[in-house]
């Protein structure tokens, strides 16, 4: 073994690059997203709009972000760790965002306390859901969340579940208004993930060949 | 017979061993490039066997460059490695020194 400074610099450049696919970049991963997030998108409009509707709602966001989780390790130990695993260095951007993610949910924990403590909104009964549902939120997002990107997409889980309970064929305008809306989040936010993760796909082929060719090199 | 070393001869000379190697180099450079590699990436990176680069790797570990994990992933156990600052400060060290040597102009 001989190596020159430009064979270091390729090996460094190579493995910052891959170690990413170990870390934040998730490539086909997004695109389950995709799929699974309209679905439960549209799962949740069937639900019957009661209090069994509700947690039948919660249920079914949480079933779908652990599934997604589940999908996007084991596609990311199929696909992006062929050459073992090198886990790359985390930003302190990723850091200060984690930090500042809980305080935030923290502190719109505490205001929904307040607000249904001290009657000053009246949240629906199922409302109360929203606590626990938060706390345990910033707990599962500070363990398994490996890129800013995907608060987004757990934010757009619970608006399929959650909101989409509230649709049905009585809906007034108001409500044709908020379903489009709607709509346009769930069904377009995953389309914006699934080319992102297609795009971290293509990276990866690139990036597959070039450890193919340091053999040959 | 004594002769005077000109400096970046004696530079040369006094270059870490252990880091000097091309093996041993190529292992540190990789590893400082990540917060951990496992033992099949630096297989897949380096191009050593695993005899070599487990005999390298101890190497970097007694002099303490590099921190070896040890872990299990379900039933597999799994070989990691750790540069340890001692390992990022010798390799920019190593670096420098070998700048340093280069004759200007």
């Amino acid at each position: 073994m001989t190596p020159n400074l430009e064979h270091l610099e390729n090996l460094q450049a190579l493995t910052k690059e891959y170690s990413q696919f170990s870390r934040n970049r998730i490539g086909v991963g997004y695109i389950i997203f995709a799929v699974l997030s309209p679905a439960v998108f549209l799962v949740a409009q069937k639900l019957p709009l009661t209090f069994l509707g509700a947690i039948l709602g919660d249920l079914l966001s949480v079933v779908g972000i652990l599934l997604w989780f589940y999908l996007r390790d084991k596609i990311m130990q199929m696909q992006y760790q062929k050459f073992g695993v090198a886990r790359a260095f985390a930003p302190l951007l990723d850091k200060e965002f984690l930090i500042g993610m809980i305080f935030g949910l923290g502190l719109g924990t505490f205001l929904v306390w307040v607000l249904s403590t001290f009657q000053i909104f009246n949240f629906p009964n199922t409302y109360i859901f929203a606590i626990p549902s938060i706390c345990v939120a910033a707990v599962f997002a500070f363990r398994e969340f490996k890129q800013n990107g995907e608060l987004v997409g757990m934010a757009t889980f619970c608006l399929g579940a959650f909101v989409g309970a509230g649709i049905n064929s009585n809906a007034t305008n108001l409500m044709d208004f908020q379903r489009i809306t709607q709509q346009i989040l769930v069904f377009v936010v995953p389309l914006g993930f699934a080319l992102s993760g297609w795009r971290e796909h293509q990276q990866f082929k690139q990036l597959e060949q070039k450890f193919k060719n340091l053999g040959t090199s | 017979m004594t002769q005077i070393l000109n400096p970046e001869m004696q530079t040369l000379l006094e270059l870490d061993r252990v880091i000097h190697e091309p093996a041993r180099l190529v292992i540190l450079t990789v590893c400082a490039s990540a917060e951990e590699v496992e033992f099949k990436f630096l297989e897949a990176t380096t191009g050593l066997n695993k005899g070599n680069l487990s005999s390298h790797t101890s190497k970097l570990e007694q002099v303490g460059y590099l921190e070896v994990l040890k872990a299990f992933r379900g039933k597999v156990p799994v070989t990691s490695f750790k540069i340890t600052q001692a390992g990022r400060d010798a390799l920019a060290g190593y670096w420098a020194a070998l700048r340093g040597a280069i004759p200007s102009g």
